[in-house]
């Protein structure tokens, strides 16, 4: 035993082969920059009113187009059937009123709200002329979907400020 | 006389490991963005607009508060009202506040003469929400330790062709 000449090791290089983790990798990699990072989605810009409490400040008096939206008849509740968790409204109607006159029919609210939109009235605060700005209210179990197109209507038309006002509270539980 | 050579056929190895480090981080910054996107905008459908400005990244901060079609609002997954607790806005109050403070620019108004901030609050809403919940969240916006006065409230594309100028070509009004 003690006589036995140790042969040299020779140093085993261990080679992994790099080229299926090469692969799945940049599979992964074109997989994200394959993903839309782009949320599809839209956004309607409105104001709150800013003065809060009471102010100093001179309020510059302007007129406004108030619109009310106010429910006739909370739709039927029925589950959504493209199976998301959440119901959608059938039958759901709204009403406008524009300052005091109603609406019932979209066609007839869309076309007050053009004829309004080319009445133009002179801003103080950025000298120049506008259509007046609209202020939003709305009653108990309006939607945000209602309200929503009211705002869309409105840009369509060419109104460009949009506020909004007080609302009408909570619809009371299963009233239709 | 050409002397011809055993010419040995040199192995070239390219060293592939920054390129695996550069794969690597390229992957962990899309896993990463990935979630901070999930975090921001919760499962909702929304209502369907045709005049609304696509909604490209903001300048400035934007935070984004979601709210189901039971009134509870979220942000970042978080829940910070919820409707089996109606009057319970505590934790909304100091969300609003923490975004007017903290997180969003303030500048001074010159119509109020007042440092108020500046960067909008994107309320994203089932299209069936009840408006009287988003009311509360302009409520709260509106206090005067907020003051958070730009909105943008987010839509839908529209899916199904229709199209508002559709609906306006038929009303006879419209030249």
């Amino acid at each position: 035993m003690a006589g036995r000449k140790k042969k040299p090791k020779e140093l085993a290089v261990a080679e992994m082969d790099m080229t299926p983790m090469i692969d799945v990798t940049f599979l992964l990699l074109i997989f994200f920059l394959c993903l839309d990072f782009k949320t599809l989605e839209s956004k309607l810009s409105a104001n709150l009113p800013k003065d809060v409490g009471v102010n100093t400040t001179d309020a510059v008096p302007m007129e406004k187009l108030d619109i009310r939206i106010e429910r006739v008849k909370w739709g039927q509740e029925v589950p959504d059937p493209s199976g998301a968790h959440r119901h959608i409204l059938v039958g759901h109607r709204v009403k406008w009123y524009v300052g005091p006159q109603p609406f019932r029919d979209k066609q007839s609210f869309y076309r007050l709200l053009e004829k309004e939109a080319k009445i133009v009235q002179y801003n103080e605060k950025t000298h120049q002329k506008e259509p007046k700005p609209i202020t939003i209210k709305t009653g108990a179990g309006v939607t945000y979907g209602d309200v929503t197109w009211v705002i869309d209507m409105a840009k369509y038309a060419g109104f460009e400020t949009i506020t909004f006002g007080g609302g009408g509270g909570a619809r009371k539980q299963g009233k239709k | 006389m050409a002397r011809q050579r055993n010419k040995k056929q040199e192995e070239v190895k390219m060293d592939m490991t920054p390129m695996i480090d550069c794969v690597f981080q390229l992957i962990i910054f899309f896993f990463l963005i990935i979630d901070l996107q999930n975090q921001e905008l919760e499962d909702l459908v929304l209502p369907k607009s045709d005049h609304a400005v696509p909604d490209e990244q903001p300048e400035g901060v934007r935070p984004i508060i979601n709210v189901h079609q039971n009134g509870r609002m979220v942000y970042r997954m978080k829940d910070y009202y919820t409707p089996d607790r109606p009057k319970d806005f505590k934790k909304l109050d100091s969300l609003l506040y923490g975004f007017a403070h903290t997180i969003m620019k303030r500048k001074m108004d010159p119509d109020i003469h007042k440092v108020i901030p500046y960067d909008p609050l994107l309320i994203r809403a089932d299209e069936f929400t009840e408006m009287h919940y988003l009311a509360k969240i302009m409520e709260r916006c509106g206090d005067e330790k907020v003051m958070i006065w730009k909105i943008e409230l987010a839509l839908g594309e529209r899916k199904d062709g229709k199209t508002a100028e559709d609906f306006v070509k038929k009303t006879p009004a419209h030249k």
